[in-house]
């Protein structure tokens, strides 16, 4: 296991202070680079300007997870048990959060998370109405009455939902 | 929809996504949806249409499978999609439009198979093949093959086979014209179709000249001992036939259709494509109609490298079975590998007026079988008159 030197700070744009092992924050780019560009020096601490704390506590959440199952399951089932424990990791966040947890991951560069929470926050707007999206995502509609509607037109003629009877 | 009020409330505070995660985030979804939410607003809709967009789309859109089925119901015909990436059933009005331009009311038409954005049709009134090109819009019957008009009842699912480039296509089928299996194939840059006999082998596969290494095989008999399956390497060299056994000597131990047994032959349906096979297994049902069974065994067999013989893969897992194990009285399916090593199995089922899909897969690197789950969509008091796979359905 990481030696107390295989620590670093990450610090939340509310100031919070969070200690993590390198073996977890390695995974997070902006936090690599940051410290190979100051390497040598002994102030381990890297501020994460724009991230909120609850957003830099998931995402370290995840991938403390995320190492310790692969080094738990290095023969095998690595991918299956990671899915599992996503599936819980996404259930207590709330569909808003989700928003503010894309960008975050997007900020520090970290692509296993980036790709699992583009693909819940995908399956939420899936099967949704537009006017939905648009509220969700804080969207404003550009469009005319005209044009809207001549572009749901152009959708409708290729493809339209199926209901159940 | 609970959330309308709370988000209304909340919706100043929000934070616009950058569009590059918009971008991400809608390359998730199916292409259905991705069309419907162009109507957010402007610049989504100009991400969409974007080139770049359309290019990411398509590069991944060659690993989602879809399912279409062809749904009859009186001036309700309706061809439906449901992807292993979605969570809906999509109902393609437009490919139902196209078609319809072509066609009389009331004609009857087949649908046969699919692949890209290509879709073929064949109708029984005139005896034509019609090919919709779900990407141009472009609808066009076929010339009539050299054996002449078919019917509907001529094209069987396993002696036929549809190959998409992003422009064009090829439509192989295999016929047996004097006693001797011949492929005719049409390929649609030169709206031509030519034809090519099939020889005998010594036991040796066509050299294979395609994308992915494997010939088109193509069933022109299906026999429960034996089948007489072509296998074609390319479009210049001649076809070859292989006559693939039932290996009916011991076991070798191996636990593989148990109570395998010719007289009760009745109670096995075959589903044959792309050299392979599936064997489904059923009884009938204490206390029901002589007609109703039940499934009680899924079997997955392949061509035998040298062609001679089918050899046993898998079979459908006890637990999985137990989940599918339901009456019916008449089943149809349709076989399809995928990528060289996923096999996707659809089974359509009639039982009391409804139907009934499943489609299962099999995952031949891993030995391991999955269902997809499918929503209901709408299946009672209609006709099926067709079902396909295909992958690639593009932007």
């Amino acid at each position: 296991m990481a030696s107390t030197d295989d620590k670093v700070i990450l610090k939340s744009s509310e100031g919070e202070c969070f200690e993590v092992d390198m073996a977890v924050a390695s995974h997070l780019q902006i936090v690599k680079s940051v410290l190979e560009d100051c390497e040598g020096s002994s102030d381990k601490v890297v501020s994460l300007f724009i991230v909120e704390a609850k957003y830099v506590a998931m995402i370290i959440e995840y991938y403390k997870n995320y190492v310790e199952l692969k080094e738990k399951h290095e023969e095998g089932g690595f991918e299956e048990k990671l899915k599992e424990f996503e599936k819980q990791f996404l259930e207590q966040i709330d569909k808003k959060e989700l928003k503010g947890l894309v960008m975050a991951v997007n900020y520090l560069n970290a692509p296993a998370l980036f790709d699992v929470v583009c693909t819940a926050i995908a399956k939420h707007i899936e099967n949704k109405s537009v006017e939905y999206v648009r509220e969700y995502f804080g969207i404003v509609n550009d469009f005319t009455a005209e044009e809207e509607a001549q572009i749901r037109e152009e959708h409708r003629w290729a493809y339209d939902g199926v209901n159940d009877d | 929809m609970e959330d309308h009020h709370t988000l209304t409330t909340n919706a100043i505070g929000f934070c616009l996504l950058p569009s590059e995660l918009m971008q991400k985030i809608l390359l998730h979804l199916p292409l259905p949806e991705i069309r419907l939410l162009g109507s957010l607003n402007k610049s989504i809709r100009n991400m969409i249409a974007d080139q770049n967009f359309v290019r990411d789309y398509n590069l991944q859109s060659s690993s989602t499978t879809w399912l279409f089925v062809y749904r009859k119901r009186w001036r309700h015909d309706a061809i439906l999609c449901y992807s292993d990436q979605s969570t809906r059933w999509f109902n393609m009005v437009g490919l139902t439009r196209l078609l319809k331009r072509v066609i009389f009311p009331g004609e009857s038409v087949y649908f046969l198979a699919a692949d890209g954005n290509f879709f073929l049709f064949a109708s029984n009134s005139r005896q034509e093949v019609i090919v919709v090109n779900s990407a141009t819009k472009v609808v066009k019957k076929i010339p009539p093959s050299p054996l002449g008009p078919r019917g509907t009842s001529s094209w069987r699912r396993s002696g036929m086979k549809l190959v998409s480039g992003s422009d064009h296509f090829r439509f192989f089928f295999a016929e047996l014209v004097d006693n001797r299996p011949v492929v005719f194939f049409y390929a649609s840059e030169t709206d031509n179709w030519r034809s090519l006999k099939a020889i005998e082998t010594s036991g040796e596969l066509p050299r294979v000249n395609r994308k992915d290494g494997n010939p088109i095989f193509l069933n022109a008999v299906n026999g429960p001992r034996e089948s007489l399956v072509i296998a074609l390497g390319s479009e210049r060299d001649a076809p070859v036939i292989l006559r693939p056994r039932f290996y009916t000597g011991q076991d070798n131990g191996q636990q593989l259709t148990v109570g395998f047994n010719w007289e009760n032959v009745i109670d096995r349906l075959y589903v044959y494509g792309d050299g392979h096979m599936v064997m489904l297994k059923s009884n009938g049902v204490d206390g029901m109609d002589i007609g109703v069974r039940k499934l009680e065994g899924i079997e997955l067999w392949s061509l035998s490298l040298n062609g001679r013989n089918w050899e046993f893969i898998s079979k459908l897992p006890t637990k999985m079975m137990e989940g599918i194990r339901k009456p019916y009285q008449a089943m149809m399916g349709c076989l399809e590998v995928v990528n060289g090593g996923m096999i996707r199995i659809a089974l359509l089922s009639t039982f009391e007026n409804a139907w009934d899909i499943i489609w299962l897969s099999y995952d031949v690197g891993r030995s391991e079988w999955c269902q997809v789950p499918l929503p209901a969509c709408w299946m009672k008091g209609v006709n099926m008159a067709g079902i396909a796979f295909s992958s690639g359905l593009t932007m």
